[in-house]
């Protein structure tokens, strides 16, 4: 096997653009199974914008993204939600169904990907709901949660379909530093347990110190791969 | 607030937008359906009119009752003969003399009235053009004397008609307009609220169809309320007119009144049906950010 074929992503010569404005060029690098990386960068250096294209709601202008065995160069719009099930993806913005319970918002998402076996969906719901710790909060609607519960949630919503990667935008963006750290163990541990890479945005340094891994850089239009070496 | 009644509030919220959409819908439906009934009275109206336009075929004194029975089989062919009378000489002079009061066969010493037909031709045919080629073809009988009817009062009534459908018809298109946007406008009022909720759908991979799909059922049953709504309304709109102005009931078609349920029934759901679409395609395509 070519090691592009082991990438859980492989971008090559990649320039995005954030509608017309070119925020970042030439980008190249490849993520492993596995493997659990930082993109780390000031706010508007491009963090989201990368993040938004690799999950097609942004289009590739230039380059190459292989992203779980899908070229997006060539995606077209009704392929994206197709990328989407392959994906794990927490996000701010990206709320849950808030007119419905935890368990109605992790079966909407089974329904979503063609799930028909409901012994099965419910099987598949009690065990994301175990590996994020929150076993009885099925029934409970969105608003009973706290803010680490949602997120918690949020992260078994993204893991029901086993995905090769998980995209996290500022995942404890919201959350106080003791939450945050629960949230990342949890992030962490899914990413050994279940051999799934984390992509994570954020600028939340106290996280990075306490949790190191491979950072990438948006800086001056670029991104620059600083390894495990944190500044 | 306690988590219950915060819940209770999320409901009563969603619900209050259900049925914000369906009172507005039903009331431009009721519109656009007592219009509808209104348009029904006054081509009834007309129809009466002019079917009521009397066409007089005066006879011959020598016509032999051999012939007028072959005129009258003739004309009683056509399709657009509704009733047709013959008069006698002898009941001609039994009207005229009842009207004057006073017995002028007696006194003029003969009957000067001609034996007729009185006709009335169907509503699409009570015009000058077609009242024109009926009167040749009458007169080019030899026991047909004179075709007589009031040629002004048809012209006038043709005239005004015109107009009057002029103005309706500019009418219907606009209230049309104002149904469709109005319609529109409500259910999109009431899907802003879950752009988010659409996104999210979208972001964990449900395909358009999979997202659009309820919310199609939804706003057909919300159509289909709001037209049962509206048709109740008009219902109860014409019963109380049926009881205050019973001559109005004359002017009713049953199947024009159908047609008025049947058109309620279509445009109350393929508007709603088409604006949920376009309004949840629209927030399917719109970016994260527009969202805001």
């Amino acid at each position: 096997m070519s090691e592009l074929q082991q990438a859980v992503i492989s971008i090559k010569g990649v320039d995005i653009y954030q509608k017309t404005t070119l925020v970042l060029q030439e980008l190249n690098f490849d993520i492993r199974p596995g493997e659990f990386v930082y993109l780390i960068g000031k706010t508007g250096a491009g963090k989201s914008s990368l993040l938004k294209t690799l999950y097609g709601e942004l289009p590739l202008m230039k380059g190459e993204i292989i992203i779980a065995e899908t070229a997006l160069s060539k995606l077209k719009r009704k392929e994206i939600p197709l990328l989407r099930r392959k994906l794990g993806i927490v996000f701010q913005d990206f709320q849950l169904l808030t007119d419905r319970s935890v368990h109605e918002n992790l079966k909407f998402v089974l329904r979503a990907t063609g799930w028909k076996d409901k012994a099965e969906m419910t099987k598949r719901i009690e065990e994301v709901l175990e590996l994020v710790g929150l076993p009885t909060k099925d029934f409970k609607m969105p608003h009973e949660l706290s803010g680490g519960e949602q997120q918690r949630v949020v992260i078994a919503r993204a893991l029901l379909n086993k995905p090769e990667l998980i995209l996290a935008d500022e995942p404890t963006g919201n959350l106080d530093p003791d939450t945050s750290q629960e949230i990342m163990k949890l992030l962490i541990n899914i990413s050994k347990v279940e051999n799934t890479a984390v992509l994570m945005a954020t600028h939340d340094y106290m996280i990075i110190e306490r949790f190191p891994a491979r950072l990438l850089k948006c800086e001056g239009g670029k991104v620059l791969d600083l390894g495990g070496i944190l500044f | 607030m306690s988590e219950q009644s915060q819940l209770k509030y999320f409901r009563r919220k969603a619900r209050r937008t259900t049925i914000t959409a369906v009172i507005s819908i039903s009331l431009v439906l009721f519109l656009l359906g007592l219009f509808s009934v209104l348009v029904m009275n006054a081509k009834m109206l007309s129809d009466y009119v002019k079917e009521h336009l009397e066409v007089q075929i005066y006879l011959n004194e020598e016509a032999e009752l051999k012939d007028i029975k072959t005129l009258e089989r003739q004309l009683q062919a056509m399709p657009y003969v509704k009733q047709l009378d013959f008069v006698s000489k002898e009941a001609a002079v039994a009207v005229l003399t009842e009207d004057l009061g006073e017995d002028f066969v007696d006194f003029l010493g003969y009957n000067p009235l001609l034996s007729s037909f009185n006709m009335t031709v169907t509503a699409d045919f009570a015009n000058t053009d077609s009242l024109k080629t009926v009167k040749e073809f009458l007169l080019a009988n030899a026991i047909v004397k004179e075709v007589y009817y009031q040629e002004n009062v048809l012209d006038l009534i043709n005239k005004n008609l015109r107009t009057i459908a002029l103005v309706i018809a500019g009418f219907s298109a606009l209230l049309l307009l104002i149904t469709v946007t109005l319609i529109n406008n409500s259910i999109r009022l009431s899907l802003y609220s879950q752009r988010f909720l659409i996104k999210s759908m979208q972001l964990v991979g449900a395909t358009a169809w999979f997202i659009k799909k309820p919310y199609l059922f939804k706003s057909f049953l919300q159509g289909l309320v709001s037209v049962f709504v509206a048709i109740s309304l008009l219902y109860g709109v014409m019963q109380v007119s049926d009881a205050q102005l019973p001559e109005l009931k004359e002017l009713r078609n049953d199947t024009f009144t159908l047609y008025i349920g049947i058109g309620m029934l279509l445009i109350g759901l393929v508007i709603s049906l088409v604006s949920t679409w376009f309004a949840i395609s629209k927030y399917l395509r719109n970016k994260i950010d527009d969202l805001y």
